[in-house]
């Protein structure tokens, strides 16, 4: 580590210079089977460095980094850097960046990091992620932190399931239905009739149940696969992952959900949240009791646990299955309050996009969502952006929205869309096959983009189902209504029924896979590669001038990007950090 | 600049990956699944063993699927139920041709009591109709000219999540008379029934049931004519499995 820190301030003094980057560093990652013990379980794994979830990578920014993975299945494998700006060569996804890690190979990854801030790595070979192939990856900006805290930890939740990924999809073709086992019943029926109280009611009860047979579908169907055990930091909730803190002190937490399948609506009671980041961005802080996250996002959080006792990190799954735990606590050892499981949810009829006319007028960019509050039902909002609040959340608990994201880095210019695409998120729940326009990835693999244009994507979800839409190697800028100030994400939730759009300026040329997040979306063909050819006119870039008012920056930006992968200089430091770190964890 | 000279190889390189077999992210090829049950019809005048065997292979939109169902008496007789049932092979070619519905084409082989074959072109569909009913609706033609309009629907009622009760409804109509098997024309026989199973695991489930079996029109005169009920109530007991 003394090593590292030195070359941390040469890389500030080579930035202030604006020079090539003056650190690098080289990091070794094995990938094999193992057994690790969740909640008392022994459970095989695929494991990186030994263990789930892998070895928190800790960079600089600006620092050129070099990245040796050895392959020990007896399978091919990847990794995949989510959300970091690479050339798309070293972006891991085998048959679109590369041909994958052949077992016993060793790949060579190398990129110089333009970014800082919280991401995380895993596999993109068949199921591999949900096998355990993920790990935290936190970039230090060059600057320091905009807030600062005094503790710093990551929240990696995962999701682990006895089965394989190759079983469960089996299991999902032959009967999609197969993981739900909160299927509408005749006595449920009578139950709900029975509660009604008035006539109205119970036809509403009858027309509900009509209304759901007549489209085949069922309102319980909030999860495609149930049967995981939830993960904080690679441990069950009985494992009881620990932050320690001393009362007072700023704690900031990495939340990263790395998980398979899950959505999670994260909480500590007891303690208010500060969310200063998403997706790696600096975001304006903003308070608040809760916030979800889908699959791939991140959020940093800052909470100050002022009293001497544990406090309980609550992540529900929204179909509320389950708990990812952990604790923050003085001391080791110490329990917070057990979490209290919330009702199941169910879909509603404008999860099927069948609000009233009235409200899909509406204009949303112009409502002020966060005065709005959170009491308003979940099934009043169309505009996607308001997430729907969680199911049993207390009455005047502050839920993260998407409008409350504000970007907090003004370095960059956003850009008016020179076209729009419709891009519907569509499935046959039936079959169980998602697609992009109703078309699988092997049906229609390619969209083409030209380097330097900016393009609106309207994600309209067709589906019953959320869907965290990720894009490689490329922003996307949020449209929240937050107009010049809307933030930078690489994972958007579609809530199911609902629209959202963002921005994407193709500033680098490459193939860039664009997915659904959900493991099993993804791998039956809601996917699409993003070719982004490279254009003749030189890109103008985004830099915003530090001179401009409007640059309150610490992060000067590169230019134009080279497209292809710079060559990338010898390793200069000697003692690899990674292959450090996972001596550390064996 | 650097980037002028090395765009053309990007461009290069981009056509050749474009041009790459994309199955990364789509695995559709090999999936399959085969569902059975065999039961008992308990009736004091006819008892029988019944089978039902049928197989998907394929992708999510192309599928070959397989069909065999039977019924022999406790006698040991293959028993032709009026020429609608013996034992009986299907093989279609399906695809999907909306969110709900798969259409089959293929080709049909029976076998009646006393060596009697008859061999057909069957087209139809399959899937799940408003409100969860499922729907195998056929077309067949047979070697001996018959035109036949056969009609399967069944529905799934939850009792709990594990104790799920199916009425069912069988019934076929045929477009002229071939007496060596005992089919009359018109509606030739309908059954209706009830069938509640418990899955002790998804793929493996006992049940209990009861049927209501009618034969009609010309049919039932030659059903009549061989000796044979024409109407009969039975218990069915039967184990169902799938995987």
């Amino acid at each position: 580590m003394f090593f590292r820190r030195s070359f941390v301030g040469l890389a500030l003094l080579a930035l202030g210079l604006a020079t090539a980057p003056a650190i690098a560093g080289t990091y070794d990652l094995v990938v094999d089977r193992t057994d690790v013990m969740i909640d008392g379980q022994v459970r095989r794994v695929f494991s990186i460095n030994g263990e789930i979830a892998g070895p928190t990578l800790r960079w600089t920014e600006g620092e050129e980094v070099t990245v040796n993975v050895t392959n020990r299945l007896k399978e091919d494998t990847s990794i995949h850097w989510h959300g970091i700006l690479l050339p798309y060569r070293m972006d891991g996804v085998p048959m679109v960046s590369f041909h994958g890690i052949k077992p016993g190979e060793t790949f060579t990854y190398r990129f110089r990091l333009r970014q800082a801030g919280t991401y995380w790595y895993h596999s993109h070979s068949g199921g591999q992620e949900q096998e355990g192939m993920y790990a935290p990856i936190v970039i230090a900006p060059a600057r320091g932190e905009r807030e600062k805290a005094a503790r710093d930890y990551v929240v990696m939740l995962s999701d682990h399931h006895p089965m394989s990924p190759g079983a469960i999809l089996r299991k999902l073709k032959q009967e999609p239905g197969y993981f739900n086992d909160r299927k509408l019943t005749l006595p449920g029926l009578m139950r709900d009739l029975s509660a009604a109280k008035t006539t109205e009611e119970k036809q509403a009860v009858i027309s509900s149940r009509l209304m759901w047979g007549e489209m085949r579908m069922d309102p319980t169907d909030l999860a495609d696969v149930t049967g995981y055990t939830f993960l904080m930091n690679g441990r069950g909730p009985a494992d009881n992952w620990t932050g320690l803190f001393r009362p007072g002190e700023k704690v900031r937490l990495r939340v990263i959900n790395g998980s398979a399948m899950s959505l999670f609506d994260m909480r500590i009671p007891g303690l208010r949240m500060k969310v200063v980041q998403a997706d790696g961005q600096d975001v304006k802080p903003v308070e608040v009791d809760e916030f979800r996250i889908g699959v791939g996002e991140t959020y940093d959080i800052i909470v100050e646990p002022r009293d001497d006792r544990a406090y309980t990190i609550e992540a529900e799954s929204v179909d509320r299955r389950g708990f990812a735990r952990g604790t923050l606590a003085p001391r080791e050892g110490m329990t917070g309050p057990a979490p209290v499981p919330r009702p199941p949810a169910l879909l509603t009829e404008a999860d099927m996009g069948h609000g009233t006319a009235s409200m899909a007028g509406m204009d949303h960019s112009k409502m002020d969502h966060s005065k709005m509050g959170h009491a308003m039902p979940a099934s009043a909002d169309l505009s996607g952006l308001v997430l729907v609040p969680p199911v049993g959340a207390p009455t005047g608990s502050k839920v993260l929205s998407y409008t409350d994201l504000r970007r907090a880095d003004r370095s960059y210019r956003l850009r008016p869309p020179d076209r729009t695409i419709d891009i519907r998120l569509t499935g046959n729940m039936e079959k169980f096959f998602w697609s992009f326009d109703d078309k699988k990835y092997s049906e229609d693999p390619v969209m083409n983009f030209t380097q330097g244009e900016t393009v609106r994507l309207v994600f309209r979800n067709e589906t019953m189902m959320n869907h965290p839409i990720h894009l490689h190697g490329l922003w996307m800028d949020l449209e929240n209504g937050a107009g010049e100030e809307r933030p930078r994400k690489h994972v958007v939730i579609v809530p199911p029924g609902r629209t959202v759009s963002v921005t994407v300026r193709m500033t680098e040329a490459g193939r860039w896979p664009f997915h659904c997040h959900f493991l099993y979306h993804m791998m039956t063909g809601m996917f699409r590669e993003f070719v982004v050819a490279p254009s003749a006119v030189p890109m103008v870039d985004d830099v915003v001038p530090a001179d401009e008012p409007a640059a309150r920056t610490s992060r000067p930006r590169p230019a134009s990007k080279p497209a292809t992968p710079a060559p990338a200089p010898p390793p200069t430091q000697a003692p690899a950090m990674g292959g450090g770190h996972g001596q550390h964890h064996h | 600049m650097a980037s002028t000279i090395t765009r053309p190889f990007i461009l290069a390189a981009l056509v050749l990956a474009v041009a790459m077999p994309a199955q990364a992210m789509d695995y559709d090829a090999l999936n399959g699944r085969v569902d059975a049950r065999a039961e008992k019809r308990i009736s004091s005048i006819a008892p029988a063993t019944e089978w039902a065997a049928s197989a998907w292979f394929g992708g999510d939109r192309d599928k070959l699927r397989l069909e065999n169902t039977g019924i022999v008496s406790d006698d040991g007789r293959i028993d032709n139920e009026g020429g609608t049932k013996g034992i009986d092979s299907r093989f279609f070619y399906s695809r999907l041709i909306s969110d709900f519905w798969d259409a089959k084409a293929g080709v049909q082989f029976t076998v009646f009591d006393a060596g009697v074959t008859r061999t057909g072109f069957l087209a139809g569909v399959e899937g799940l109709a408003p409100y969860g009913l499922h729907v195998d609706a056929v077309l067949g033609v047979s070697q001996t000219g018959v035109v036949s309009a056969r009609l399967e629907a069944s529905y799934d009622l939850l009792f709990s999540q594990k104790l799920i009760g199916t009425p069912y409804l069988e019934a076929m109509v045929a477009s002229k008379d071939d007496p060596a098997i005992q089919l009359g024309s018109g509606l030739s026989r309908f059954e209706l029934g009830f069938r509640l199973r418990y899955e002790i695991a998804k793929e493996v489930a006992p049940y209990v049931g009861i049927s209501f079996e009618q034969y009609t029109g010309n049919t039932a005169s030659l059903v009549a004519a061989a000796g044979e009920p024409t109407s009969l109530v039975r218990a069915l007991v039967g184990l169902k499995v799938w995987f």
